[in-house]
């Protein structure tokens, strides 16, 4: 009875800690299920996959809603993030699990970091000079503290860089089953300029293509155990909907900083269990 | 957004779409707590859960033909057979 509702349970509380502090629950899921729960990464993988997508296609109507998806770029970026992913799925079953392990805890590693710097750098906001237009893939958003319209525009001669980037986002996405959103948004908002919200939407919005692209491979090639994935997708699906309503009422600062911490911790137990 | 031309009915339709999907996947997770299994039923939902960015994807290639943005339309062509690829890899 247990075993039948532990997935669900984790699914809920993972997708409900990762909404209300704004990040993916691949991240967690997979430590999670493979550590202590004790599945195979092989099989965790495909199923987070989906989780992934489930949260992204769950999260971006809303997000469509306050039109903060910036279309144009999420599908250019796509086209070096889909083929990330499609490599990274493609070595899943030719690595061994303790390479993918080792890899995960690098990974985890460097997205508490940038998690860190993030929370203590100010926004970085491109926005076009009187008169100047907002380019191919600029947009406007509603400034959260203002509430006016603002426009914006994107720095594009790092455009190169930023698909090399996307590529590997793709990759680690591809093989370890997370989101990547942490490691895309500092990208879009530091280097290219997009503001955090437009940044975060687009990034989620990116998030169910690239995990389209993976999970049609991981179907394909019968990884994905459906019976695990069903149970850890309905937790998922329940506990975003509960998370995005307590982000409202919870201290999201202090969350986000345990979160930190519990991310360094897991990167050290996923590189120690792959020597 | 520059994008704004994406009804807000083909939004909450999609929304709608998506929550069918979630309630066969309780629908399923039932069903296997009451010892049926409905692994073909379960290929089935799943595969469309993945096919709904694909669905997204069309979606704003029409939108793109529709005003004659033919860069937009080529990114979209081409996303659209990578993710096909992602089908056809063994």
């Amino acid at each position: 009875m247990e075993a039948q509702f532990l997935p669900i349970l984790v699914g809920f509380v993972v997708a409900m800690v990762g909404a209300s502090i704004g990040v993916g629950g691949g991240i967690l899921l997979v430590p999670i299920f493979t550590l202590w729960l004790h599945y195979p990464i092989y099989v965790v993988v495909p199923v987070s996959t989906v989780c992934v997508l489930v949260t992204s296609i769950s999260a971006t109507p809303s997000n469509e809603v306050k039109r903060l998806v910036n279309y144009r770029l999420a599908f250019i970026l796509e086209l070096s993030t889909v083929l990330g992913a499609l490599s990274g799925a493609y070595f899943l079953s030719r690595f061994k699990a303790s390479v993918i392990y080792q890899v995960f805890g690098v990974v985890a590693f460097l997205v508490a970091v940038l998690t860190l710097i993030r929370s203590f750098s100010k926004e970085k906001i491109l926005k076009p000079s009187k008169g100047q237009e907002i380019g191919i893939l600029g947009g406007w958003f509603t400034n959260s503290a203002t509430q006016i319209e603002e426009a914006y525009a994107v720095r594009e001669k790092h455009f190169p860089f930023v698909m090399g980037a996307s590529y590997v986002a793709g990759l680690f996405a591809g093989l370890l089953g997370i989101g990547g959103g942490a490691l895309k948004v500092p990208i879009l908002n530091v280097i290219l300029g997009v503001p955090f919200r437009v940044a975060a939407a687009t990034s989620t919005f990116m998030l169910g293509i690239t995990a389209a692209a993976s999970g049609f491979y991981f179907f394909i090639n019968h990884q994905i155990d459906f019976d695990l994935a069903s149970k850890v997708v309905m937790g998922v699906f329940l506990g975003g909907k509960v998370g995005a309503h307590l982000m409202r009422s919870l201290p999201v600062e202090v969350l986000k900083k345990v979160f930190t911490l519990i991310l360094f911790f897991l990167s050290f137990k996923m590189w120690s269990a792959g020597l | 957004m520059r994008d704004n031309e994406i009804s807000l009915n083909s939004i909450k339709a999609i929304n709608l779409f998506i929550r069918v999907l979630i309630g066969g996947v309780v629908v399923s997770v039932v069903a296997f707590h009451f010892g049926v299994s409905i692994e073909s039923a379960q290929k089935t939902l799943f595969f469309l859960i993945l096919s709904i960015p694909v669905l997204r994807t069309l979606q704003f290639l029409v939108h793109y033909l529709k005003n004659k943005e033919f860069g937009m339309v080529s990114v979209l062509l081409f996303l659209l057979l990578l993710l096909g690829l992602g089908l056809n890899l063994k």
